[in-house]
C-alpha cells in the first residue's frame, strides 16, 4: 500500500482504471443520452453545455456513447486477458512440468501460434462467423497467450527442481497438488503482470479492429468505432476523434503503468 | 540383502550437455557402489569436491532423478519397486539451500500436513507435536510462514519435516553450507539427537573433512564421479596418492 502512494504515475494509473471500470459498470446512470438517440437538427455540435464533448454526424451524444464505448473496451478486454489467461498458463504448465515430447510439441505450437498475424485470424472468423464484439475477444484471446506460455513454461521447468517441490514430492504428494499448490502459487505474480499488460493489449487491438469496421459493429458504440466515424470529419469536427482517441491513450497507457508497477512490486527481490 | 539399510550397485549417470549444435553427454557418476546399515542403522558422511557428484548421487538415491545403468536397494528391495508412500517412510532429504526449503506460499503446518495426505487428523497433529517437541520447536511456528523465520530455523524445520514419515535414512545434503557458524552447531546437534533418539541412520553430504569427523566414523570420499576411498579417517588418510585426499588430510593436519 506504502508502495502505492510513492508511485506517483501507478497511482494515477489505478485510479484512472477504477473510473473507466466505474463508468462502464454504471454506464446508464451516467450518461445524460441514450447512446443510439439521435438528433438530427444538431449533429456534429461541437462540446457545449448541452452535449460537452459534442455530437456526432448523427445528432448523438459522443459522451454517452464513450461512457457505453468504456464497457465494450473494458468486456472485451476482461474475457480476451481470461481467455489468454488460461490458455497461456495450461499450455506452459504443461510444457514446462511434464518435458519432453509435450514440451517440444507445445512450443513448436506456441511458435506457430505466435508468427499468426490476429488482423488475418480475425479475418477467418469473420469468413466464417459474424463480425462482432465476440469473435473480437476470441480471437484476441486465440492469439495473445504465446508469451504468458513462455513465461510460465520457464518459470514452471526452474520451479520443479526447486527444493520445496523436491521435498514434496519425497512425502509422496500427488502430481496434482504439486502443480496447483506447489507450483501454480509461485507463478502467480509473472501471470497477473501479464494480463494487466493484456488488458492493454486488448483495448488497443479491439480499437484497431473496429476502426477498420472487423470487429464490433455499429451501431454500438466502441471507442474505435467513434474514432472510425470520426475520420470523415477530422478538419470540421476534432473531437469525434480526439476524445475517443485520448481515451484508448490514457487507457492503455494505465494498464501499462499497472502492468510495470506490478512486476516491481511483486519482484522476489522485494518480497524477502 | 533384506537386512541392509542402503545397497548401491554400479551406479552411473550422465547429464546432457548443451552445446552449440549437439547435446554431449556428461559422466556425472562413474560406477558408484557401497552398502549402508547392514543389520544395524548406521550414518556416516560422504565427502567430495564441487562439481564430483555428491548432490547427484543423494537425489538418484532419494528416487528424485533417473539413471542410465546401476541399482539402488534398501532392505533388499529396488527403489523403482516401491509404492511412493511406502518409499517416503524409507528416505526423506534434507537441502542444502534452507531458503527454497519451504514453499513461501503455504503456512508451516500445510506443508507438515502434506506427509499425512489420507491419514487422521488428529494422528496427525500428535506426530507433529511430538517431531517439534524433539526437534526443539515450538507448536507456535505451524501458524507461520516461511518467510517469518532465519536461515537455520528454516533449517530446522525441514529437518522436523524430514522426520514426521519416521524414514530409515536422511540424506543432509551440505545442510550448513549457508548457514553461520552457529546455526551449524545447532544443526550438528539435532543430528546427533536424531540419530541416537531416532535411531535413524543419516547420511551427511559435506565437503569439510573436520565436519565429516566429529559426524561420523565412516567416510565415503568422492573424486570425480568415482568413490576414492571408503572407511574410517585413518583409510582416507592411507589413500594419499589421491590427489584430492592428499589436500584433504593435508588441510587437515595443518
Ligand atoms: N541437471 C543437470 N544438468 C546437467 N549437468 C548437471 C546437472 N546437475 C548437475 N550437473 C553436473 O554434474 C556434476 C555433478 O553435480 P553435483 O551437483 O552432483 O555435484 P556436487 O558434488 O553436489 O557439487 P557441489 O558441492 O557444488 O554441490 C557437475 O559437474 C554439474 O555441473
Ligand atoms: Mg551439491
Amino acid at each position: 500500500m506504502k508502495k502505492i502512494l510513492k508511485n506517483k504515475a501507478a497511482l494515477i494509473a489505478l485510479i484512472f482504471i477504477l473510473f473507466v471500470t466505474a463508468a462502464a459498470v454504471f454506464a446508464p446512470l451516467i450518461t445524460p443520452y441514450d447512446p443510439s438517440e439521435q438528433n438530427l437538427p444538431q449533429r456534429l455540435s461541437a462540446p457545449c453545455a448541452q452535449y460537452f464533448l459534442g455530437t456526432d454526424d448523427l445528432g448523438r451524444d459522443v459522451f454517452s456513447r464513450m461512457v457505453f464505448g468504456a464497457r465494450i473496451s473494458v468486456s472485451v478486454g476482461v474475457f480476451a486477458v481470461l481467455l489468454t489467461v488460461l490458455i497461456g498458463v495450461t499450455i506452459g504448465m504443461t510444457a514446462g512440468y511434464f518435458g519432453g515430447t509435450a514440451d517440444a510439441v507445445l512450443m513448436r505450437f506456441t511458435d506457430i501460434v505466435l508468427c499468426f498475424p490476429t488482423f488475418f485470424l480475425i479475418l477467418l472468423v469473420i469468413a466464417f462467423f459474424e463480425p462482432g464484439i465476440y469473435s473480437v475477444m476470441i480471437v484476441i484471446g486465440l492469439t495473445s497467450w504465446t508469451g504468458l506460455a513462455r513465461i510460465v513454461r520457464a518459470e514452471v521447468l526452474s520451479l520443479r527442481e526447486r527444493e520445496f517441490v523436491l521435498a514434496s514430492r519425497m512425502l509422496a504428494v500427488s502430481r496434482l497438488r504439486l502443480l496447483f499448490v506447489h507450483i501454480l502459487p509461485n507463478v502467480i505474480s509473472p501471470i497477473i503482470v501479464y494480463a494487466a499488460i493484456g488488458m492493454g493489449g486488448a483495448i488497443l487491438t479491439e480499437s484497431g479492429l473496429s476502426f477498420l469496421g472487423l470487429g464490433v459493429q455499429p451501431p454500438a458504440p466502441s471507442w474505435g468505432q467513434i474514432l472510425m466515424q470520426g475520420k470523415d470529419y477530422i478538419y470540421s469536427a476534432w473531437w469525434l476523434s480526439v476524445f475517443p482517441g485520448i481515451a484508448i491513450l490514457l487507457t492503455v497507457l494505465s494498464f501499462n503503468l499497472t502492468g510495470d508497477f506490478l512486476r516491481d512490486i511483486l519482484d522476489p527481490k522485494d518480497a524477502n | 540383502m533384506a537386512n541392509t539399510l542402503l545397497e548401491v550397485k554400479n551406479l552411473i549417470k550422465t547429464y546432457d550437455r548443451e552445446e552449440f549444435f549437439s547435446t554431449k553427454k556428461f559422466l556425472a557418476l562413474d560406477g558408484i557402489s557401497f552398502c549402508a546399515g547392514e543389520n544395524t542403522s548406521e550414518s556416516f558422511s560422504v565427502i567430495g569436491s564441487s562439481g564430483c557428484g555428491k548432490t547427484t548421487l543423494a537425489k538418484i538415491i532419494a528416487g528424485l532423478i533417473e539413471f542410465d545403468f546401476g541399482e539402488v536397494k534398501f532392505f533388499g528391495k529396488n527403489i523403482k519397486s516401491y509404492a511412493p508412500r511406502e518409499f517416503a517412510s524409507m528416505t526423506q532429504m534434507v537441502f542444502q539451500n534452507p531458503y527454497a526449503s519451504l514453499n513461501p506460499k503455504l503456512k508451516i503446518k500445510s506443508s507438515f500436513l502434506e506427509a499425512f495426505y489420507g491419514a487422521q487428523k488428529d494422528e496427525a497433529y500428535k506426530i507433529i507435536e511430538d517431531t517439534l517437541k524433539k526437534t526443539g520447536l515450538d507448536a507456535g511456528i505451524l501458524d507461520k510462514y516461511p518467510h517469518q523465520f532465519s536461515g537455520g530455523q528454516r533449517q530446522r524445520i525441514a529437518i522436523a519435516r524430514s522426520l514426521l514419515k519416521k524414514p530409515k535414512l536422511i540424506i543432509a545434503d551440505e545442510p550448513f553450507a549457508s548457514l553461520d557458524v552457529y546455526s551449524q552447531n545447532m544443526i550438528t546437534d539435532i543430528f546427533s539427537d536424531i540419530r541416537k533418539n531416532f535411531g535413524i541412520s543419516i547420511m551427511l553430504i559435506t565437503h569439510d573433512i573436520s565436519i565429516a569427523k566429529r559426524f561420523a566414523q565412516r567416510m565415503i570420499v568422492m573424486d570425480g564421479g568415482k568413490i576414492v576411498a571408503d572407511g574410517n579417517y585413518d583409510d582416507i588418510a592411507g589413500a594419499k596418492e589421491n590427489k584430492y585426499i592428499y589436500d584433504l588430510i593435508s588441510a587437515m593436519e595443518l
